[in-house]
């Protein structure tokens, strides 16, 4: 049994194999729950998946699949919605086996098909968890479109329900596919490490990034001494807290530099550096090119813009 | 692999933009077993579709199916694009035939998909493929337009599909706010005033007075600066009563009414753009004055000019 909405007036007794959950907790198990699109639009927190333990911070978006389960560990704030579907919502022809084999019965516009869910099927050493990392403004295109499929679903207010809330979701695998693509083509720089178990500080990092962060002020803050606070962080992370803060750093630079217009300058203290000369040649070191020529080549949206 | 191949006399997805825009229209009738979108990106002109004749003003789409062969009468600075594709490319098992007849058929892909080319095959006296737009949607067809234009000569197939879903996708909106207003529920009140803008607008003029053809022809490329009665009965040869009276006969309203709401269209579609200024618009669009402008605004759609743009762009 899969996770479906029912017509009620317009198809009535019709089964669309697609349910919106309104509050994702990662409470559900199960091999049932099928593919599984999860916004996450507030907090951080920590999830435990089977390929590792990994850090995570709004806005950003799970694509998961059936064979995956998550565990919430660590909790700040966490706000949540998803879409639970089956396949078949994308394509008729589509099952979970069939959209992994390539099958010799598929049209070719079938395999084509098929490609949307790739963000959800394949996991490689770059894309391990099915975490898409987004700025605020793809966030909110996401959430406008979460919407209006769900009212699709509940309101069911004509004839062509199913059909229009299949067209807003597809405009939502369209914009994840684009990120998809960009995350898969770049540098590891993108994909947060997994880390060995939830230590504290982690979290800590992601909620305050933006902030002056120093060893001192850390080991203040938690009460640790500072040799066992770094010690316990690199067995945790395998990373001294400065080179997991810089890098934390830097990938939510890329994402803004990605998803937005905002100007170096900006992007670089809205993720806490205060020196544009030492945030230009950290940016180059991670990513062997400068943030403005990072912008000019994955930014998206300056083609839409000129 | 040899779904896109060109096998036939036309390859099964192509844009054209370099031809002269009369040009552009003439091809299409001698394009067969393709769906046809035209992006009207700036001018004006009047076009024969059928037994109808349609004036249209930028930003504008047109949608034609594989036997339509629409004829250009007149234009003013027209610049158009054209972008034709085979069905089968959405969807391996459309056939012209099984578009316009799926009884008895109960897939959910074959029908969910053909929803999204209606617009190019299901015409009716109401809507015969023309779709006025804002210019923020003209930008995005353009956008997209550009994309599979830049991915044809890559052969990026399965990209070029999914930029195609996109631009259906954005048309079967704008095609359900004109056409589809009493299937959605949920339509604002505001959205709706808006869109009755364009009543009786680029709609048939069902007089075949072609006198009244040239004079909206002269106000949908002049409306921006002042016009008066006067001006037009001395460069058409009319009678300042004959005109109006003719004029409202074929169009089912006044001059003045006719401008006025081109002019207050336009202003609406501008204000759908946060960044655009509401005191330029005055000047922009021929209106004596700001107070004017306010005024006539509110009167036709209901909210002052900073509340449209808001409710806009939240």
């Amino acid at each position: 049994m899969y996770y479906k909405t029912v017509g009620r007036n317009f198809h009535p007794g019709f089964e669309l194999p697609i349910w919106y959950n309104p509050c994702e907790e990662f409470t559900f198990q199960g091999t049932d729950l099928g593919l599984r699109l999860i916004l996450i639009k507030e907090g951080a927190g920590i999830l435990n998946m089977e390929a590792g333990r990994v850090p995570v911070i709004a806005p950003c978006v799970l694509c998961l699949n059936e064979t995956e389960t998550v565990k919430l560990e660590q909790n700040q704030g966490l706000k949540a919605r998803a879409f639970y579907f089956h396949p078949s919502y994308i394509n008729s022809h589509f099952s979970f086996e069939n959209i992994r084999l390539d099958a010799n019965d598929f049209l070719e516009t079938d395999r084509q098909d098929a490609y949307w869910l790739r963000s959800f099927i394949l996991r490689d050493p770059k894309f391990p968890y099915g975490l898409l990392e987004i700025g605020h403004s793809v966030a909110e295109r996401i959430s406008k479109l979460f919407d209006k499929l769900n009212e699709q679903l509940e309101h069911q207010g004509d004839y062509y329900w199913p059909c229009r809330s299949r067209s807003f979701f597809l405009e939502i695998l369209f914009l994840l596919d684009r990120i998809y693509s960009v995350i898969i083509a770049d540098q590891n720089i993108n994909t947060p490490e997994a880390i060995k178990n939830p230590h504290p500080i982690v979290l800590y990092l992601y909620m305050n990034y933006k902030e002056d962060i120093t060893i001192a002020k850390l080991s203040k803050c938690f009460r640790i001494n500072r040799t066992t606070m770094s010690k316990s962080f690199k067995e945790a992370t395998s990373s001294s807290i400065i080179e997991y803060l810089i890098k934390l750093r830097i990938r939510l630079a890329c994402l803004l530099l990605r998803d937005t217009t905002i100007p170096v300058t900006e992007v670089a203290e809205r993720v806490g550096f205060n020196n544009l000369t030492h945030f230009g040649r950290t940016f180059s070191k991670y990513l062997g090119c400068s943030p403005s020529e990072y912008h000019r080549k994955y930014c998206w949206l300056l083609n839409k813009i000129s | 692999m040899n779904r896109f191949k060109v096998t036939q006399e036309y390859p099964d997805v192509q844009v054209i933009s370099q031809t002269g825009s009369s040009e552009i229209f003439s091809v299409i009738g001698r394009i067969n077993e393709r769906f046809k979108l035209v992006l009207v990106e700036d001018g004006t002109g009047v076009l024969n579709i059928g037994e109808c004749q349609e004036t249209f003003i930028a930003p504008a789409i047109f949608c034609f199916d594989e036997l339509e062969k629409p004829k250009l009468i007149r234009s003013i600075n027209l610049s158009v694009r054209l972008l034709y594709f085979h069905p089968r490319v959405i969807n391996s098992s459309y056939s012209f035939e099984l578009l316009r007849n799926i009884d008895g058929i109960t897939d959910f892909t074959i029908r969910s998909n053909r929803q999204l080319l209606r617009p190019f095959f299901d015409k009716s006296p109401e809507y015969i493929g023309l779709l006025n737009m804002n210019g923020v949607n003209g930008k995005s067809v353009a956008y997209l337009l550009n994309a599979i234009q830049g991915e044809i000569t890559n052969q990026n197939y399965t990209y070029i599909r999914t930029v195609l879903f996109e631009l259906l996708i954005l048309i079967q909106k704008i095609y359900y706010e004109y056409f589809g207003k009493e299937k959605i529920n949920q339509t604002s009140t505001m959205e709706q005033s808006a869109t009755n803008l364009f009543d009786g607008m680029g709609s048939q003029i069902h007089d075949s007075d072609d006198d009244i053809k040239e004079i909206i022809n002269y106000l949908n490329a002049n409306f921006r600066r002042k016009i008066t009665l006067d001006e037009l009965s001395k460069l058409f040869y009319l009678n300042r009563m004959t005109l109006n009276q003719r004029f409202a006969k074929a169009t089912g309203m006044s001059v003045k009414h006719y401008l006025t709401k081109l002019r207050i269209r336009t202003a609406s579609f501008l204000l759908q753009n946060p960044e655009f200024c509401i005191s330029d618009i005055p000047e922009h669009l021929g209106f004596y004055d700001s107070a004017h402008f306010y005024r006539i605004f509110r009167k036709y759609t209901g909210c002052s000019p900073s509340d449209y743009q808001r409710r806009y762009c939240v």
